[in-house]
């Protein structure tokens, strides 16, 4: 619809024709324009689990393989938002798609936090953490400021690592039956050091200082507040402090409860146990030197948006 | 600089050869040869990163002045050019 009202499909032809274009809510000086760009918006939005096209996923996230899952919860992450960081910040770049992604990311916030509380399945519990997350990152890009999209490559990064993290212990643990949380029982005793490096990758997930997942939000909050958005990082906080309870329920039952069925161990691969490592290391120190990752994430957003 | 990226690198290559060990629950001196490889990768990794944060560090100041300039030369006239 794009193409055919404007005869172009160049991202930089695109943001020409639309440098004071009128759209708003109620009227645009194209319909037609206003309603393929609301499409590829919706498209956007299914794809990366963004509420309210996010009810697809938790479904499909528990069951398909753990592999796809996996791939699932990052590739289109990555993908998708950098899509969107390019059309949006340069091509569409509108008033009227900020209070859409405004929206987005308070109830994506909003619903990953409470929802992902009365789940017992490890994958359905990860996938409305993941809709949670991407309300976290919709705060950098919808603020639409070059500290915005900083913060926004900042927390997409921190995301991926801790995810992958978490995958590979769910994968790792996947010979010993791990459907339900309450598998976990007595992970503290079976292996300690999983069980550590679990609860790291949690206290990374629930924003706790001074791993890479506070540093990411801390990030991201910053920004909404020097955008004016000071709506979105108040429940940002909040959400934040609800979905502590379902992270650390983790560390709970690995540390305090049994587990309900006999545990056989298997030994883990090397592979795994590599990338667990790296992405441990990553998510605990990163704090001590952020800097080459600041230094990029600010050119690659100055280039955006200059 | 180069001998504090060096030592941390390498400090970081033989934890991560440590905790895979560790993680699975074999010996954590076991193979020590894959210890030297991971401390002498760790290095060159840190190394890597100290030089590639001052590049990026050049570029961005390279980046900013250029842009910073551009401003300049737009705002010819005006209070802000003034002011500068």
């Amino acid at each position: 619809m794009i193409y055919g009202f404007t005869g172009v499909t160049n991202f930089e032809e695109l943001a020409k024709i639309f440098t004071g274009y009128k759209i708003t809510l109620f009227g645009a000086q194209s319909s037609g324009i206003f309603m393929g760009i609301l499409f590829i918006v919706v498209g956007f939005l299914f794809k990366i689990t963004a509420v309210p096209f996010h009810m697809w996923a938790p479904d499909v996230y528990e069951g398909s393989p753990t592999l796809v899952t996996s791939f699932f919860s990052i590739a289109p992450k990555i993908s998708i938002l950098a899509n969107m960081v390019r059309v949006f910040i340069y091509s569409f770049y509108d008033p009227t798609w900020q209070q859409l992604f405004f929206f987005c990311s308070i109830a994506s916030m909003i619903l990953g936090a409470l929802a992902a509380m009365a789940q017992n399945k490890v994958k359905r519990l990860l996938t409305y953490s993941s809709i949670g997350h991407v309300g976290y990152l919709f705060i950098g890009f919808s603020c639409g400021t070059i500290e915005g999209i900083q913060s926004l490559l900042i927390g997409v990064f921190i995301y991926v690592l801790m995810t992958i993290n978490v995958f590979a212990i769910v994968l790792a643990l996947r010979q010993n039956r791990f459907k339900y949380i309450a598998d976990l029982g007595a992970l503290a005793k079976t292996n300690p050091i999983l069980a550590i490096t679990l609860s790291i990758t949690m206290f990374s997930y629930a924003g706790i200082p001074p791993l890479a997942g506070f540093c990411s939000k801390f990030y991201l909050f910053f920004a909404a507040l020097g955008c004016g958005a000071y709506l979105l990082a108040l429940i940002g906080v909040v959400t934040s402090v609800i979905s502590c309870f379902y992270y650390i329920r983790f560390v709970k039952i690995m540390y305090f409860d049994t587990p309900k069925t006999w545990i056989l161990y298997k030994p883990m691969d090397r592979e795994k146990s590599l990338l667990l490592a790296i992405t441990l290391f990553f998510i605990t120190f990163f704090f001590l030197y952020p800097s080459p990752f600041f230094l990029v994430t600010h050119q690659m957003a100055l280039s955006l948006c200059l | 600089m180069v001998g504090t990226a060096t030592f941390v690198g390498a400090a970081l290559g033989l934890s991560i050869q440590f905790f895979s060990n560790g993680v699975r629950k074999l010996p954590l001196m076991r193979h020590p040869w894959e210890h030297v490889l991971a401390m002498g990768l760790g290095a060159a990794f840190g190394n890597a990163m100290a030089k590639w944060e001052v590049h990026l560090q050049d570029e961005l100041d390279k980046r900013l002045q250029e842009v910073q300039s551009a401003n300049k030369k737009r705002f010819i006239g005006t209070m802000r050019a003034v002011e500068d």
